[in-house]
């Protein structure tokens, strides 16, 4: 006999299954989630002829009416400005809709959505707040959050319904917990809690109070792409990444053929900013940019702290040239033998984090250290996931993976 | 990945893409639905709307690393749209097999399906159907790594004990 786990491999490999049906071409995969287009059932009922018996099966009758009409099943919260919720019963219609702030109201103006589909209500919200100019080509994005039974179904049927086009960026979440005391205590929705929560897992510098008062565009460009995310937020209202490169590489004294490799990603530091990293003769730069106003805010240079003054434009050359100066005395001391660079230790963690799939979020890092092994210089790195222990050599040159292991 | 291959050319409008990753991973998508469905006519369906799906929204599919976790995900939110209101009772009469095995093919599958809980039914087939690592299963089915093993250690013993084990 075959061991149990060949068996159910080879059983579930062995059922017999139609070829390809050409017809998958053609239908519309939007319509799929459609509840109502499930297969009817057969519904058994039975006359029995008494008048006792009839008044009962109008009760369950009724009562079956009220369920399926009159209880609500889930909450559908739509975040912009405007904060609204939409309460739906069983088949999807609209019960309620609340409007949690004036914005909100101003969108509903006289719209009378009760009664009405789910996936109709939601279209004609955020076509209002596109005519009302809640949304446009600067500030892009809409979070929608789906609360009680099968919430994850809803989501996915209203992220298919959506009649908007790419320009807008949405973020969608089933609500996994209840953030009723949070959504109470600052006045935004229970939405809009979860969403700071995500940005705070990802990235746990920030603290809820800080990050409350941002819009859902600004949350979501600290989010940046998620499974959860549709479309890019718009960083249309900001100097755009070119443009922070472009200051950090002139204020460093390089050019981007100069340099090696490059991160750029959005924070928050009081205000939005770009976060800039690259490589230049084995030294890595960091840099803070305001993302509204291009200013400067801090910069590092292999781990030389230097903060800058806003409206300091002098101040900011002058550390400029100083900058360049010890540039070129780290570059005669520390690189003479390779016109090489190393990829650098957070590039080296982002390729064995890739190669495991897993983000630096899920992991703790017990060990990411520069070492020559056999006349190859690597980067050795170890993490913990769990129970499992993640152990990688990566070339510090080429970022080529040399040895992974997964232990438990 | 080979998979991602498939989805780029899904995406330059190559049917034949379509048909083929079909053919390569329909048993792997049926078993996942008949894990969350337990009924054979209901992981048809699902397997076809997947299809339907991956086609008609290929342009949504961004993330390189992870194909399979991709299709996976669609499978698992069709699936259970399907079960939204009512809980079925295990149909898997009309299963037919390719070819026969010295043991019994549906008795193994309506073991699984009755002995196990969902979560478990739907560990045991992404890992030792699909291949999954217990961390991908546990992003798929939105689980923690310890409550994936732990789930999959207990559903194989079940299964131990319910069927003949060769490695026993």
């Amino acid at each position: 006999m075959k061991p149990i786990k060949k068996q159910i491999k080879e059983t579930f490999l062995n059922v017999k299954l139609p070829e390809f049906d050409e017809q998958i071409l053609n239908k519309k995969g939007n319509t799929i989630y459609m509840g109502t287009e499930k297969k009817s059932r057969k519904k058994k009922f039975i006359w029995l002829g008494s008048v006792c018996t009839a008044v009962f099966c109008l009760l369950v009758l009724g009562g079956g009416y009220y369920n399926n009409h009159y209880v609500i099943q889930n909450t559908i919260g739509i975040d912009v400005n405007p904060s609204l919720e939409l309460k739906v019963n069983k088949q999807n219609e609209v019960r309620e809709v609340v409007a949690n702030n004036d914005d909100a109201k101003t969108v509903l103006q006289d719209m009378d959505l009760v009664g009405s589909d789910i996936n109709v209500a939601v279209n004609a919200l955020i076509g209002s707040m596109v005519q009302l100019g809640y949304l446009d080509d600067l500030s892009n994005s809409i979070l929608i959050s789906v609360d009680g039974k099968n919430s994850e179904a809803l989501r996915v049927e209203l992220l298919n319904n959506l009649n908007i086009g790419n320009d807008y960026s949405v973020v969608s979440q089933e609500i996994s917990d209840n953030y009723s005391d949070l959504a109470n205590e600052y006045n935004i929705s229970e939405g809009k809690v979860q969403l700071i929560n995500q940005v705070i897992a990802n990235n746990p510098i920030h603290t809820f109070d800080e990050l409350v008062g941002l819009s859902i565009h600004e949350l979501n460009l600290l989010l940046g792409t998620s499974d959860n995310t549709r479309g890019s937020a718009s960083e249309k209202a900001y100097i755009g990444r070119d443009n922070a490169l472009a200051i950090a590489l002139n204020h460093a004294g390089v050019t981007e053929a100069d340099i090696t490799y490059y991160n750029i990603e959005m924070d928050y530091d009081y205000v939005i900013v770009y976060e800039i990293e690259f490589y230049y003769n084995n030294v890595e730069y960091d840099y803070e940019i305001n993302a509204l106003t291009g200013d400067i805010i801090e910069y590092d240079r292999d781990g030389e702290y230097h903060s800058v003054n806003n409206n300091t434009s002098t101040g900011n050359n002058t550390t400029n040239n100083n900058t360049s100066n010890n540039s070129s005395n780290n570059n005669t001391t520390n690189n003479s033998n390779t016109t090489s660079t190393y990829i650098g230790k957070e590039k080296a963690q982002e390729i064995a984090l890739n190669h495991a799939g897993l983000s630096s979020s899920e992991v703790r890092f017990d060990k990411v250290e520069l070492d020559v092994d056999d006349n190859r210089t690597t980067y050795e790195i170890e993490f913990d996931y769990s129970y499992y222990e993640y152990e990688y050599e990566i070339d510090a040159y080429t970022g080529e993976i040399l040895k992974s292991e997964v232990d438990r | 990945m080979e998979l991602d291959k498939y989805l780029d050319r899904i995406k330059n409008g190559e049917e034949d893409a379509l048909k083929e990753l079909y053919e390569l991973v329909k048993n792997n998508i049926y078993s996942f639905a008949l894990s969350i469905l337990r009924n054979h006519e209901d992981a048809m369906d699902t397997l076809q709307e997947t299809f339907i799906h991956v086609y008609h929204n290929i342009d949504r599919y961004e993330n390189k690393n992870k194909p399979l976790a991709w299709i996976y995900t669609i499978t698992k939110n069709i699936a259970y749209s399907k079960i939204r209101s009512d809980k079925k009772t295990i149909n898997i009469e009309e299963i037919e097999f390719v070819s026969h095995h010295n043991y019994d093919d549906k008795l193994l599958i309506e073991t699984l399906l009755k002995a196990l809980s969902e979560e478990e039914r739907n560990i045991v087939v992404l890992h030792v159907v699909n291949g999954f690592k217990f961390h991908e299963i546990a992003r798929i089915l939105d689980l923690k790594l310890s409550t994936t093993l732990s789930k999959y250690h207990r559903a194989m013993k079940k299964l131990k004990l319910l069927l003949k084990d060769g490695e026993e």
